[in-house]
């Protein structure tokens, strides 16, 4: 009963980010229709509409693996920079439903948004209307990867910091900071350090969602 | 708790922030059923040290009980049965009054539907609207029916009316009479305002620089502090404060002191051992006397 009252809580708490998630996702496609439409009213197509929309949605999945960052990052911080968190902190709520609730929130709204945003050009690869190649399984390992480490590095910060946008910086620079010194490292002459990189960012993920889970149910609020 | 234990109990607690000492050396008891009124000036310790009561902040040395629970340890236990009113209104921003109020009552096995009603009803609150778009006033109310309405054995108020006006604080006061009068309950709040004090409280507690200075009910001070107004006679110099003087002050030849304890042999030794031309007896306010207190820094602990 308590840990549904928290889910109901949470999820309102990031509504305001999803709905902002929702708009930054149809941009791409809002710009796919008004090329569309230039398109087939120019003299030259220059390209079948559905390419358009191909472009879209694999922008779509960029942006996704972005937004996975702000939903973590605002899920502890948010609160504390919004002042609730004391609130709630007198209440008699467990730390631990408080922190399961709000892991089980911004992790199911990050993966519902990736396997929407994954969907759509799935469905392109699979019907074969896809004009770009298909990921191999390398690819989507460095991506999930670097997903996971978002995650994971702006749920550790949204535990330590009071704002929600400093959690999700941090989230967004630490696996963009480990992909790039990985490959310097890869030039520098050692090749295998860019194959290290999805297991250094899934570990990273994991290791910085445990660390702020430790560190959010033992800290007292504010 | 046991029926003969303190409804609170705070033994030579310590808090420090850095080199700051917010609480020092702070011993008190809070039996049950009293409504105390925490008085001191700011920076006293009073917010740091209701944050401890309500296990929000952790004691560096010393103890604190809590309805015969540490707060710290026992944190869920104490909180469902202490209802608590900071001195800033943190409630979630996107909240309906009506949605704070089923987000709370989940966590209460004690929730009263009947009295959430009534007080719904007397703060005159509008359960349709968002937290962002109500007054101060109105969320105080808010907070104060939410610490309320589960019927807490313990509420603890952290200057809850500051900053309001004179109406909203007789609502406030109306509400908490309303229902400690119907269910008698230990109440500890802190306020600058003497009034409310006054209405509200059964004793005082007065702290400054994170130490108590006094404790004791209302009326005894206010019966038994008395400010003496002597004029020294020609040449003379004061010989000799009286026994339990909290403050005193000279200018030329006027001796003002205020002394607790007072009574007809304190005036007689104070017109024996200095040479007076005369003397007056002044009654003095609750705030006179948190005043003098504060300004004479002296502890002088209640008989």
């Amino acid at each position: 009963m308590h840990l549904k009252t928290l889910l109901w809580k949470d999820f309102r708490h990031q509504t305001g980010f999803l709905v902002g998630a929702i708009v930054v996702l149809l941009i791409p496609y809002v710009i796919a229709l008004g090329a569309y439409i230039a398109n087939y009213f120019s003299d030259q197509r220059v390209a079948e509409g559905l390419r358009f929309y191909e472009g879209a949605s694999i922008a779509d999945v960029m942006l996704a693996s972005l937004l996975v960052a702000f939903f973590a990052g605002n899920a502890i911080a948010g609160e504390r920079s919004d002042g609730s968190a004391e609130f709630f902190s007198y209440l008699p709520i467990s730390k631990r439903a408080s922190a399961l609730s709000k892991l089980i929130v911004s992790l199911g709204l990050v993966v519902i948004i990736l396997t929407f945003c994954i969907a759509v050009p799935f469905m392109f690869w699979t019907s074969g209307s896809a004009s770009a190649d298909r990921p191999n399984a390398s690819e989507a390992r460095v991506f999930l990867a670097t997903c996971a480490a978002m995650f994971g590095v702006a749920w550790c910060a949204s535990s330590f910091v009071r704002s929600a946008t400093y959690a999700a910086a941090t989230g967004l620079c630490v696996p963009i900071a480990l992909g790039v010194t990985l490959a310097l490292i890869s030039d520098a002459g050692f090749p295998s350090a860019g194959e290290l990189y999805w297991v250094l960012a899934s570990v990273l993920g994991v290791a910085g969602v445990i660390a702020g889970t430790t560190y959010y149910i033992q800290r007292v609020e504010p | 708790m046991n029926d003969n234990q303190n409804a609170i109990e705070i033994v030579d607690l310590w808090k420090r922030f850095g080199k700051t000492s917010a609480v020092g050396d702070l011993s008190m008891r809070v039996e049950p059923g009293r409504v105390v009124g925490f008085l001191g000036p700011n920076g006293a310790g009073k917010t740091t040290t209701i944050k401890m009561l309500v296990g929000l902040l952790r004691a560096d040395t010393g103890s604190v009980s809590v309805l015969g629970l540490d707060p710290f340890v026992d944190g869920l236990a104490v909180r469902q049965r202490t209802g608590y009113v900071p001195e800033k209104h943190a409630l979630p921003r996107w909240m309906r009054v009506s949605d704070a109020i089923s987000f709370c009552r989940t966590f209460y096995p004690t929730w009263d539907d009947k009295l959430c009603d009534d007080l719904v009803r007397l703060f005159a609150l509008d359960l349709g609207k968002k937290v962002r778009v109500l007054s101060k006033g109105t969320q105080v109310k808010l907070s104060l029916l939410l610490a309320l309405a589960h019927r807490p054995e313990l509420l603890v108020l952290d200057e809850p009316m500051a900053g309001l006006d004179p109406l909203v604080r007789e609502e406030l006061v109306d509400g908490i009479l309303q229902t400690v009068g119907n269910h008698p309950r230990t109440i500890l709040f802190s306020s600058h305002t003497f009034a409310d004090v006054q209405r509200l409280a059964d004793e005082v507690a007065i702290i400054h620089e994170g130490r108590l200075l006094t404790q004791c009910s209302v009326e005894q001070l206010l019966t038994r502090t008395k400010r003496l107004r002597a004029v020294l006679a020609d040449g003379a110099t004061p010989d000799a404060a009286p026994e339990g003087t909290i403050w005193q002050r000279r200018n030329r030849r006027e001796w003002l002191m205020t002394v607790r304890e007072f009574s007809q042999d304190t005036l007689e030794r104070v017109r024996n051992q200095n040479r007076l031309e005369n003397i007056e007896v002044i009654d003095l306010s609750l705030e006179d006397i948190f005043k003098d207190f504060i300004r004479g820094q002296r502890s002088t602990p209640c008989t």
